[in-house]
Formats: C-alpha cells, structure tokens, sequence
C-alpha cells in the first residue's frame, strides 16, 4: 500500500463521514430521495458558474453548484406547496428537467470544456491524488481531501453546537416554532450543508454514491438505534467501514473504486437489516417464535386451568387426548407441553396434566380474572 | 408497410428519412410512458420509475458481459430481470416499518448503480468495439432509434393501451382506493404485478432513447401536466399518453433543428409544458374564484382527485 493508495483512501473515508453525518437527517426526515434529486441538479450550477467564470478550478463552480442544489430543492417544496404537486412526483420532476438542462449546455459547450458528464455520474475516486494542494514545492495531500476533512469538521462543529435546537426541529417542528426555534431556519441550513456536501463530495465520488452514502449508513444506523446521537455517531461508524471494505476489494478487484463502495454500503446494510439486535430480520423473527411459543403456552394454561375441578378433567387434560381438544398436532402438544414442564407451569401426574400456581396465576393474568 | 408509409411522409414533408423512425419512436415511448406514468403519478410512486432505470442498468451490462457481444435480447433479458430483483427488494426493505421506503428505494438504487460502474469498469479495461455504444444508455441515444426498433414499441405501446383498458375499471378502484378493491375480491397483486411488469418493461425499453437519468422525466412530466388540465382518471391517462408521444414528437424535432441531444431536450419541453399547464390552471382557477366570492373553499387547494362516489370540493 503506497502513499497514493493512502490518499485515496482518505479521500474515500472522509467522503462517506461527510455524506453520511448530511444524509443522516435528510433519512430521518424521509427526504432521501431529496440527496439523489441534489446530486443530479448540481450539474447545472457548475455548467451556469463555468459559462460565466470559464475556469474549471474556480471556487465559483463550488458556490454555483451548492446554490443550483438548494435551487432544486427550494423548486420542489414550490411544486408541492404551490403547484399541488406531490413530493415524489415533484422530485421525479425537478431533478430530470434540470439536469437535462445541464447535459443540453454541457453537449453544446463540448469543443471549448472538459466536462464530462460520464465523470460526474462515477466520480473520479483513482484520480483523487493527482490533484494535491502545493504551496511552493511541497504538497499537502490531495486537494479533495482538504475540501472534505474542512466540511466534515465543519458538519461536527455544526452538528455539536447546534445539536439540542436541531433535535427539536427535526423531530417536533411545530414545538420547535412554539418555543421560538425557527424550523424554516435549521431545515434550509441542513439542505444548504446537504447540497454542499453533494458538490464537495460528487467530484471525487461521483453523484449516485454520494446518494448511496447518504442513505445507506444512515438508514443501517437506524436500524440499531433510535437516538439522535448514537445514530450519528454509527452511521459515520458505518461509512468508514464501507469505504475502507469498498477500497479494499475495488482495488483488489481492480474495478471501480466508488462503484465497489456503493455496493459495500448495501452489503453492509444488508448485513444490518438481517442482523440488528431489535430491528434486524433475525432478532424479528426469533422475537415472533417466542411470542408464538409464549401464546401456545398461555393457551394451554388456560385450557388446563378451565377444566381444573371440572369432571371431565379425566378427559380434557389428559396429555395424550390434548390433540383432539385443543385442535394441535400431537408434535406441537409434545413440544408445548415439554417447555411448559420445564419452566415449572405445568405438573404431569400419569399422563394427567394440571398447573402448577405459577402457571395458575399466568392464566388468570391471560384471561384477566 | 411501416418503412413505407415513413418513406412517403419524408418525401412529402422533406424530412430526413433517418428523422422519421426515431420520431416514430420517441412518440410511441412517449405514448406509452406517459400513460403508465400518468398511474405511477396517481399512486404516488413516481419515483420508482427512476430507480427501476438506475436498476436496469447493471443488468443491462451484465447481459453484455456474459454474451460478450452487443444481443439485445441477452442485454433486455438482464435488465428486466435487475429491475424486477431491485423492485423486489425495495419492497421486501421497506415492508414492515423498519426502514423508510423512500430510504430502501434511495439505497437500492444507488447499490444497483454501484454494481453497474462495478462492471462498467470491469468492462473498459478490455475495451472491445462491440461494447462502444454501451454508454448510450445512460443519458440516451434517441438518434440511434431505427426502422427496426420501431415494431417494437408499436407492441409496447399497444400492449400498455390493451392492459390499461383491458382492466380500466380495476385499475381504477385499485389507484384510488385499494382497501375498497380488496373488499370487492379483486386480487390487488395481481394487478400491482402486472403494473410492475409494464413498467419495467417500458424503462428497459426507453432506456436507449431517454436514458437512465431521463427516463423518470418521460414518466412523470406527461402525467402531472395533464393533472392540471383534468381531474377525470379516463381523460388524465389518455391526455398524458397524448401529452407524452407530443413530447416526443415535439423534442425530436427541436432537438434536431437546434442539434441538441434528444433525450433532454423531450425533457426540458416537458417542463415548459408543466408550466404552460399550471398557467392555464392558475388562470382558471381564479376566474372561478372570481365567480363565486366569498366562498373559502376558493383558497388554494390542490386540484382535487375524483374519488368514486364523492363530489370533487372545488366546483
């Protein structure tokens, strides 16, 4: 691993810290399509700055891309507030109208610019390196680099200060404006941060990871926690490891190294979505065969405790004619009646079966008397 | 016959003959997406459009890569097959409230994507001539349309007019109200699949003339234009597959008298259209609003949906 392969990767890490720490609130805000709508409209504003500016490393390109993002989403909340359009058609809408316009300009400008639009879909992570900040003759690490570490440092400084208001807007914006909090303020802050990360970040990762990087670690991070700052604080966990996984196997592979990454942060949500301690599919449905065990059980108490002192107790509470009566499979008796035996509610006197007060009392707790 | 009558419309109108099919087409994709978009609008689902395009992709190139040549069928088999997978998954990740649906669609599009420049790399470090056309589909070709494309999106366009008819009036209950149709005994997955199904069908399809970032645009524009002009769902879906082969129509020729790549171009005078639509329905709306004074129903409402049995609120 040489000194280029290092700078990649950093370049990689801090790009998915600065992406997930933005698209944390846009997922919680059910807005994650608003990241794919950003990082499609952005093109134009750097088309509109570089027509004006004509020079493809002016700050100007950063400023008229941040702006173009906060554009389309100032024009989808019009569509859908003014225009009675809905959110997801009003998104559907925007971000293809505009960056049509930009591929338009962009094919009409093709003799005089080296825009390529193929670049901007899959990012230029490889070339990352061969573009370091110089002063005099030493070099301090690619310019990319800096740009991102400056914006995530700035989105943790941000995120720290701001946190307790940011909190309340985010989850109770009405609440927020009653105790003088502007929501209005805070929502555009997040969108302008949103967009300028898209800009800082689409250059070296190219606009569909910056989207799958938005709301892949975030949305796995939700899926272990539902507190605002652990959230946070696992989604940048989760970003870094699906970079570092992402640039490990792209350049063992030897294939695109944001591609590999995007790809890693589904493989990493994946593995999230199966295996969360609550919320994973597998602690799901081991929490559902216990409820349904729990049921069965409940269900046999309460069979056993009805016909405890009645005369046909001989017949209904007899183990091997539990079948008929409570219409089960004689595996399932078998097995029910075993875990009930061994958690001390039930009492097998030859094959007669009665509660024990513990299961007496979960029966009664059952039926509520 | 087709070639034919193409031959004669050129010859008459002294169009470029190579013009004609790939107007032909843009109209018949136009025709077709705009119908079925015009329902993806109602369902609110507009944007599974754009993510089943971003899906189709990688499956597209895998078709490449395993027939190592560019064989349409090998190349459409795989991208229907990738879109149907990231449907699936989109739907199995956002069931059960554990993850947002809009954040499923948002993730399994940019995974799917991911694959797709995973390949796209993968591919261009053994360049060969088959796959130069390859990049084409992403921002579309509509250039490279030709007479033989042409049956078939007559065949898709026919075949989204024959379903959407076929079962209008369970479509109908369906976009509206699903609980209702449910209650009637229609088999309501059925119906969700087979939309699906067109719809994929028709994204795989418009892939090589709007491409993967436009196609999205061709489905939703037509319909929520023709939201402002109606609020019956017959002459919605019917305005928008007009709306939407005019589009195509309208864009090709633009495009090619102004020589700007077509795909956006149907775009960006789809979004000019939206706005005519909006002027027009501003303009109704407040000469009624001017009829009835006083009456607060006037303030803004979004133009209100027919639901069966109940009187649209505003006039």
């Amino acid at each position: 691993m040489d000194n280029a392969d290092l700078q990649t990767l950093l370049v990689a890490c801090l790009g998915a810290v600065a992406c997930a720490l933005g698209g944390a609130f846009l997922v919680l805000r059910r807005l994650s399509l608003l990241a794919d709508a950003i990082s499609h409209s952005i093109l134009l504003g750097i088309v509109v700055a570089w027509v004006l500016v004509k020079d493809l490393g002016s700050p100007w390109l950063l400023l008229g891309a941040t702006l173009s993002g906060v554009f389309a989403v100032w024009l989808v909340e019009w569509f859908q507030k003014k225009a009675g359009i809905r959110e997801d058609a009003a998104m559907g809408l925007v971000f293809p109208a505009l960056f049509s316009a930009a591929v338009i300009m962009i094919s009409q400008l093709a003799h005089s610019v080296h825009l390529d639009t193929d670049a901007v879909i899959n990012g230029r992570l490889e070339l990352a390196f061969l573009d370091p900040v110089r002063i005099g003759n030493t070099s301090y690490g690619p310019r990319s680099a800096w740009m991102l570490g400056t914006l995530v440092f700035v989105q943790l400084v941000l995120i720290t200060l701001f946190f307790q208001p940011l909190r309340i807007v985010w989850f109770d914006s009405a609440f927020a404006a009653s105790i003088g909090i502007s929501p209005l303020l805070y929502q555009w802050g997040v969108t302008t941060a949103a967009s300028l990360t898209c800009v800082s970040a689409f250059d070296a990762l190219g606009s569909i990871l910056v989207v799958a990087l938005m709301v892949g670690p975030a949305s796995s991070a939700l899926l272990w926690s539902s507190r605002l700052s652990r959230v946070l604080v696992l989604a940048v966990l989760f970003a870094l490891i699906s970079a570092t996984l992402g640039f490990f196997l792209g350049a063992w592979l030897d294939v695109s190294l944001s591609g590999m990454i995007a790809v890693c942060t589904g493989f990493v949500f994946g593995l999230c979505w199966l295996l969360a301690p609550e919320e994973g599919w597998i602690a799901q449905w081991a929490r559902k065969r216990r409820q349904i065990q729990e049921f069965r059980t409940g269900l046999l108490l309460v069979h056993l405790r009805t016909h405890e002192n009645s005369p046909e107790r001989h017949e209904e509470c007899r183990f091997d004619r539990l079948n008929i009566h409570l219409k089960w499979p004689q595996a399932l008796v078998d097995d029910v009646a075993k875990a009930a035996l061994e958690r001390d509610l039930v009492t097998s006197i030859g094959g007669l079966l009665g509660c024990t007060p513990a299961g007496r009392t979960m029966a009664k707790q059952l039926v509520g008397d | 016959m087709k070639a034919m009558d193409g031959t004669i419309l050129a010859i008459s109108y002294e169009i470029n003959p190579a013009l004609v099919s790939v107007v032909l087409g843009t109209a018949l994709l136009g025709l077709a997406t705009g119908a079925l978009g015009s329902l993806a609008v109602l369902r609110r689902n507009s944007l599974l459009g754009d993510a089943l395009s971003h899906a189709a992709y990688p499956g597209l190139l895998a078709g490449f890569l395993l027939s190592g040549t560019k064989s349409v069928g090998l190349m459409v088999l795989g991208a229907i097959l990738a879109a149907a997978m990231a449907l699936y998954l989109t739907n199995l990740l956002g069931k059960g409230g554990r993850v947002r649906p809009d954040a499923a669609l948002a993730l399994v599009m940019g995974c799917f994507f991911g694959i797709a420049m995973v390949l796209q790399s993968h591919l261009q470090q053994n360049p060969s001539a088959a796959q130069a056309g390859l990049k084409d589909y992403l921002f579309g070709q509509a250039g490279l349309l030709l007479e033989e494309d042409i049956p078939l999106l007559v065949c898709l366009a026919l075949l989204v007019l024959f379903v959407l008819g076929w079962g209008w009036s369970r479509w109908k209950i369906i976009t509206f109200d699903r609980s209702h149709a449910l209650s009637l005994g229609i088999h309501v997955p059925f119906w969700d699949m087979l939309y699906s199904f067109l719809l994929i069908l028709s994204v795989v399809i418009g892939l090589q003339v709007a491409g993967v970032v436009l196609m999205s645009a061709l489905l939703v524009m037509p319909g929520c234009a023709s939201r402002y002009w109606t609020t019956r769902m017959s002459s919605l879906v019917t305005l928008s597959g007009i709306t939407g082969a005019f589009l195509g129509i309208g864009g090709t020729f633009t495009a090619d008298e102004l020589s700007w790549p077509p795909g956006p171009t149907i775009v960006l005078l789809g979004f000019i259209w939206l706005f005519i639509s909006y002027g027009a329905f501003e303009i109704r709306r407040k000469k009624r609003a001017l009829r009835q004074p006083f009456s607060p129903g006037n303030s803004f409402t979004p133009p209100p949906f027919p639901i069966p049995g109940k009187a649209p609120s505003n006039g």
